[in-house]
């Protein structure tokens, strides 16, 4: 790993992808980087949100959503105020598929994820962070 | 805070002969001050483009969302603008931007209120039917009309 150019942040509401937050400003600043952070409306969470609450399936995506904006807008916030570069985005799928694929995309040299073992929002399952792993064409980092 | 609440005729400027962000940016701000009280529109714009500097708004899908915490106002202030022809926003995704959405609020405002009400705008802009009719509307009071619709 030489340059950290380009770095995949996923970010949620744990604060496992908090700590991740506070790495990718630090490495972004370091190896003047840009943050390229991403909340994934996780397809798999929304159907279980939904299978266990009185809400439907298009009520917990919106609500996953607009969350998911926050969090990235509160990221966007801090980097900024950091003095890192950074940019945003969301998507709607899995993020074993995703950020492997945004990696390959965007030509990135990191991918951080946060992982936290309780939080259904999160990269909860190993299974998960080893496709992550496996699939990305870059070096990933996990944050606990 | 609904984008709805926001939103009035008078800021919602369409078919913008602006031919570049940097242009576009300038032109949005200095509409913004005809309609608002901004204290001084051109430290409003520095302050915008330096954020915008740290981090392009292009959040994608042909969007872009500029946006500050400013001590130029004093309230949530909402400008809808759409270029001409979409204009390269240095967006992620390359979509050159066809719709803008510039959001100012007081630098010692109630950020949880400021971080909501962008995180519904950009739900609501992110959904392709949305953008598609706002691109389509030939007035002001035609978006407005798809934003009530569309707004959860």
């Amino acid at each position: 790993m030489t340059q950290l150019k380009k770095i995949i942040l996923n970010l949620d509401s744990s604060q496992e992808s908090q700590n991740a937050l506070a790495a990718a400003i630090t490495l972004a600043k370091m190896s003047e980087g840009t943050i390229i952070a991403v909340n994934i409306v996780n397809q798999a969470v929304v159907t279980s949100l939904a299978r266990h609450s009185d809400k439907s399936l298009a009520e917990v995506e919106v609500e996953l959503e607009e969350n998911g904006w926050r969090y990235l807008y509160a990221a966007e916030e801090q980097a900024k105020n950091d003095g890192a570069h950074i940019v945003i985005l969301q998507e709607n799928g899995y993020p074993e598929e995703i950020l492997p694929r945004l990696a390959k995309d965007y030509s990135a040299d990191l991918i951080i994820i946060g992982q936290n073992k309780k939080s259904r929002e999160n990269i909860s399952q190993s299974r998960s962070a080893d496709q992550i792993i496996e699939h990305s064409s870059c070096a990933v980092l996990v944050i606990k | 805070m609904k984008l709805s609440s926001l939103l009035t005729a008078d800021r919602i400027l369409l078919d913008i002969k602006e031919k570049n962000k940097d242009a576009l940016l300038s032109y949005v701000i200095k509409k913004l001050a005809e309609i608002e009280n901004v204290a001084d529109p051109d430290t409003l714009e520095k302050e915008v483009k330096e954020r915008e500097a740290l981090g392009n708004t292009g959040i994608g899908r042909g969007i872009g969302f500029p946006h500050a915490k400013s001590s130029q106002v004093s309230k949530i202030t909402v400008l809808l603008a759409c270029p001409s022809k979409p204009i390269d926003y240095g967006s992620l995704d390359g979509v050159p931007v066809s719709i803008i959405l510039f959001i100012v609020a007081p630098a010692d405002g109630d950020n949880n209120v400021y971080l909501h009400t962008m995180a519904r705008i950009s739900r609501l802009l992110g959904k392709n039917e949305v953008r598609e009719e706002i691109l389509s509307a030939k007035t002001p009071e035609e978006v407005i009309d798809i934003i009530n619709a569309n707004e959860v």
